[in-house]
């Protein structure tokens, strides 16, 4: 293996280390690029920059745009979150915004404590996600914060419980930062399908 | 044996032999080895006796001995390995030329007629037995007897010449399916399967007969019925051949009694004839119940009992192996019993057979506890008797001083002695909480089995340092509801892979456990991964107030009733001029799509499925009018908003975030599966005028759940109202009042009225005044909503 390493050229361990920077400039790849995200963040590209108007409704290019990099922070976002969801739980907190709010079949849990010790107190789970839909919230809505509407669905079993079909809606928020855009969660509200009869 | 020129019997090529008692085949094999050539051999008339090996090559002594099955076992081995057999009883015809009170055997004559032919009476007479078996021999044998003996069996026949103790009278005609006198089989023209029954029976009973160590034809004695085992297995000849030799006894006087480990043909009744003429009291049988250990012993007999229309008691119940075991003392008992066999069945609906077999008297009545002994042990318990606690230390018990000193050997482990025990707990002492059998050696529960009758609120027991070796032993106590119990020390506790296979295993056979060797154990349900609980899921969630919630409810209320109408032209006014609305089935790829769906599925964007991005950017409907036209195009639906769950997920003064789950059907189809579920997320946003206008609508469709299909529409709709209340400023309440008053209409219909006129209350009024008059206002009108 170390033979094998060390066989890699210049270029291709600097992309391994620093991805990162490298994908910067390739902000209008196909999905399947990668966007760069430590493990518990999600993370995108900065989109380019056009004028500074807020309205970002205002040309069609634009919206289209807004789609893409929608469309794209909520699929790696469902990736991690689900995952991290089954595999990290202790780490999930960290996708959530300090005033986040979650919304649990009708519990409400807000607050990155009271967040924690939710999850903490949740049983082991295995999602299945199968469908997802997302949009771009309107800024009107959100005080000109760049705001996704993220919308899941599928199934999932808790350790001890059967399974159950369940929906999930997230607003994601985009904290920008100067490298790239971290996308939290600012509202969560799960439901099972079957809720009446559990 | 046969001298000949050596050199003439290379080239022998065919050898007759008949006539010669020749009975073994060693003597023929010196004539195989000087012989090689031999092509044609006759061997008839001869006495030869087992045919099962006959190979021209070397049979050596040892042989001999092998082809000799000794011991039940090696005999049982053997008849296994033979084919297996069909026997057809109809056809069985059956000579006793002789029977005692126990049958008695008749055997060919030794060999080469040395033996003395003396006395065949007196051999009969004193013939031995085992209890009943049935004698058989091969025809050539027979042939061979000597005169006198074919002469005694003649006598045999005739009744008046049979001897004293000849009780063939007794035999009915009972036991046989079909009441034939049963012959044996003709030796030599019978097939190979039944020379091979007849081999075995032979070897059977062969034994050291053959070499006739007795005088005549003394036999000496098969094995007698070992304690609790049954007689050994007959096997019965099958030829419908009749003899020659007319040997055969009366037909209808004799038949046979087919005693067979796994056959039900006895007849108890003759059985104790028999043995009052031997001047027995009283017969025991044993009844066996194979697979017995699958059931409750209680269940059991009493199943039994019901099918038996003789009342019985059993006697030492208890399990061997697989089996479980019980003795009758009455004879009429267990000829019903013998009937119960297959007519039980068990909860798997599978037959219970029951076999009743003679037997010995049980052991356990056989020795009972003399009085004195009796006394003192119920001297001693009393002494470890503790009342308070309602406990019985009967820890050592063997070494206890008292009986030690009366040299009164006392051990648990012998099923009387606990008997014994047991019986003095159930009379002196029969609300036993705790019982301590510690150290008593004990290396099988089989004697405390009736504890669970004797003892029933036993709830602690300690078998700690005993000897017990597995836990199938605590299966014999499995009645007792224990809550402690101690099982330390005994062999079976390191036969656990770990401390928690050991706990549950205990727990199956004790589920109310509390306690086992001293620990307490987590809880009495189960050990093991106790499923977390999830919190509750509950209705709806409110964060804020009254106020919202009803604003949320207000706004749905408008939304759908625009929704439901025929134009959904109306839900302009609702959504904001960029607002997005995009609509998923979710789906797996694999799946197809249900028919109900049908009309949804063109417009269904699951980015999971969907990567092409031109096509995720197109099926997300972006303006007002985008979205109101494909909502239009969409399917008439009713909603049923009593089903409706909302979660408000996000209320700033800017936003209000909430998603509803509900039900709806679609108008056009009225097939019954047409209830579909929704859930519906909406964003919406309050603009400078204070209305709230939707900014993003996503809505998952997917086929109601039964349940929910069940529970829609359950409840009436209520009338509708159109406002909106929120939207009103101070002044427009108002002014809404003062209509209200002023018309006497009701609060909704004034807001109406007004809203369709601006909120201009005097144009308001005019078109009122203009449409009372013209009687165009509906009486519901002025109904006060409650």
């Amino acid at each position: 293996m170390r033979k094998f390493r060390s066989n890699w050229s210049q270029g291709d361990r600097e992309r391994y280390h620093e991805r990162r920077d490298y994908y910067q400039e390739k902000a209008h790849t196909t999905h399947s690029s990668r966007v760069r995200w430590t493990r518990e963040e999600v993370v995108t590209p900065l989109l380019p920059k056009h004028a500074a108007t807020s309205s970002l409704m205002a040309t069609s290019v634009d919206f289209k745009t807004y789609v893409d990099q929608a469309c794209r922070a909520a699929e790696e976002f469902v990736n991690i979150y689900y995952e991290t969801m089954d595999k990290r739980r202790r780490a999930l907190t960290r996708l959530y915004l300090d005033k986040a709010t979650l919304i649990w079949n009708g519990n409400v849990v807000s607050g990155l404590d009271a967040l924690n010790n939710f999850f903490d107190t949740l049983p082991s789970s295995e999602f299945q996600v199968n469908m997802l839909d997302c949009q771009p919230v309107h800024e009107q809505a959100t005080q000109s914060q760049t705001t996704v509407l993220v919308v899941t669905s599928g199934t999932v079993k808790f350790d001890g419980n059967k399974q159950h079909y369940f929906n999930q809606n997230f607003l994601l928020t985009a904290q920008s930062t100067p490298n790239n855009t971290v996308w939290k969660i600012a509202s969560d509200c799960f439901r099972f399908q079957d809720w009446a009869s559990s | 044996m046969i001298t000949y020129e050596e050199c003439k019997m290379q080239k022998l090529l065919s050898l007759n032999l008949h006539s010669n008692t020749v009975c073994w085949q060693n003597d023929l094999s010196d004539i195989i080895k000087k012989a090689p050539k031999v092509k044609i051999l006759n061997l008839t008339k001869n006495e030869m006796r087992r045919n099962g090996q006959i190979k021209f090559g070397l049979m050596v002594d040892d042989q001999r001995g092998q082809l000799l099955k000794h011991t039940k076992h090696d005999i049982v081995d053997f008849l296994s390995v033979l084919p297996k057999t069909q026997h057809d009883l109809s056809s069985f015809l059956v000579d006793i030329w002789y029977q005692t009170a126990s049958i008695c055997f008749l055997l060919r004559t030794g060999p080469e007629s040395q033996s003395p032919q003396t006395s065949p009476l007196y051999a009969f007479e004193e013939g031995i037995s085992c209890k009943d078996s049935i004698l058989f021999t091969n025809k050539v044998a027979w042939d061979l007897l000597s005169p006198s003996l074919a002469a005694l069996l003649k006598l045999l026949k005739t009744p008046s010449s049979r001897p004293q103790r000849f009780s063939c009278e007794d035999i009915g005609e009972k036991s046989l399916p079909s009441g034939h006198t049963m012959e044996h089989s003709d030796g030599n023209s019978s097939p190979q399967g039944e020379n091979k029954g007849r081999d075995s029976s032979q070897d059977n009973f062969g034994k050291e007969n053959l070499h006739d160590e007795h005088d005549g034809y003394e036999l000496p004695p098969p094995h007698l019925q070992e304690d609790d085992e049954n007689v050994e297995v007959r096997d019965v000849h099958e030829d419908p051949q009749i003899r020659n030799n007319p040997c055969t006894l009366q037909p209808n006087s004799r038949t046979v009694k087919c005693h067979s480990e796994f056959q039900d043909i006895i007849s108890p009744e003759r059985e104790v004839e028999k043995k009052t003429q031997n001047g027995d009291p009283g017969t025991w049988f044993k009844v066996t119940i194979p697979y017995g250990i699958k059931y409750d012993k209680t269940w059991i007999v009493n199943s039994i009992q019901s099918h038996c229309n003789v009342s019985f008691t059993p006697v030492n119940f208890h399990y061997n192996k697989n089996q479980a075991h019980f003795f009758v003392q009455d004879v009429h008992a267990a000829c019903a019993l013998k009937k119960v066999n297959c007519k039980i069945h068990d909860e798997e609906n599978e037959k219970v057979f029951v076999f009743v077999n003679l037997s010995t008297d049980p052991q356990s009545m056989k020795k009972k506890m003399k009085p004195k002994v009796m006394t003192q042990l119920k001297l001693t318990m009393n002494k470890r008797y503790d009342v308070s606690q309602q406990a019985l230390d009967l820890q050592s018990l063997c070494f206890d001083p008292d009986l030690v000193k009366h040299h009164f050997d006392i051990s648990l482990n012998r099923r009387n002695d606990m008997a014994a025990t047991l019986k003095i707990i159930s009379t002196n002492f029969p609300e036993l909480l705790s019982l301590n059998l510690c150290n008593n050696k004990l290396y099988q529960l089989d004697g405390l089995s009736d504890i669970t009758e004797k003892a029933p609120k036993v709830k602690i027991l300690n078998l700690s340092k005993n000897k017990l070796k597995s836990v199938w032993e605590l299966g014999k106590v499995k009645g007792l509801k224990l809550e402690e119990l101690w099982l330390e020390g005994n062999p079976l506790c390191s036969t656990f892979s770990d401390q928690s296979t050991y706990v549950s295993t205990i727990l199956e056979c004790f589920p109310e456990l509390l306690r086992l060797d001293g620990q307490d154990l987590a809880s009495p349900i189960i050990i093991g991964v106790e499923a977390p609980e999830i919190i509750k899921p509950c209705k709806e969630s409110y964060k804020g107030s009254e106020i919202i919630k009803n604003l949320v409810l207000q706004f749905l209320l408008q939304y759908y009733l625009i929704y439901d109408s025929e134009d959904r032209k109306g839900l302009l006014s609702v959504y904001h001029d960029k607002a997005c609305f995009s609509l998923t089935i979710p789906l797996n790829p694999e799946d197809p799509a249900p028919s109900s769906l049908e009309k949804y599925l063109k417009d269904s964007r699951n980015i999971k499925n969907i990567k092409d991005s031109r096509l995720r950017v197109q099926l997300l409907k972006h303006t007002k009018h985008e979205i109101v036209d494909s909502l239009s195009v969409l399917p008439r639906t009713q909603h049923d908003l009593n089903s409706y769950v909302v979660d408000l997920c996000i209320q700033t003064d800017r936003m209000l975030f909430f998603s509803v789950n509900g039900v709806f059907k679609e108008v056009e189809r009225e097939s019954p599966g047409s209830v579909l579920a929704f859930t519906r997320t909406f964003i919406l946003t309050s603009v400078s005028n204070s209305n709230l206008y939707i900014v993003n609508d996503e809505l998952i469709l997917r086929n109601a759940s039964m349940k929910e299909t069940q529970s829609a529409f359950s409840i009436p709709l209520p009338a509708p109202f159109s406002s909106s209340l929120l939207t009103l400023s101070q002044e427009q309440q108002e002014t809404m009042h003062t209509v209200s008053t002023q018309s006497g209409m009701n609060l909704e219909q004034s807001q109406k009225c007004l809203q369709d006129n601006e909120w201009n209350y005097t144009r308001a009024g005019q078109v009122f005044t203009m449409l009372q008059t013209q009687g165009k206002i509906p009486a519901e009108a002025f109904k006060q909503i409650p």
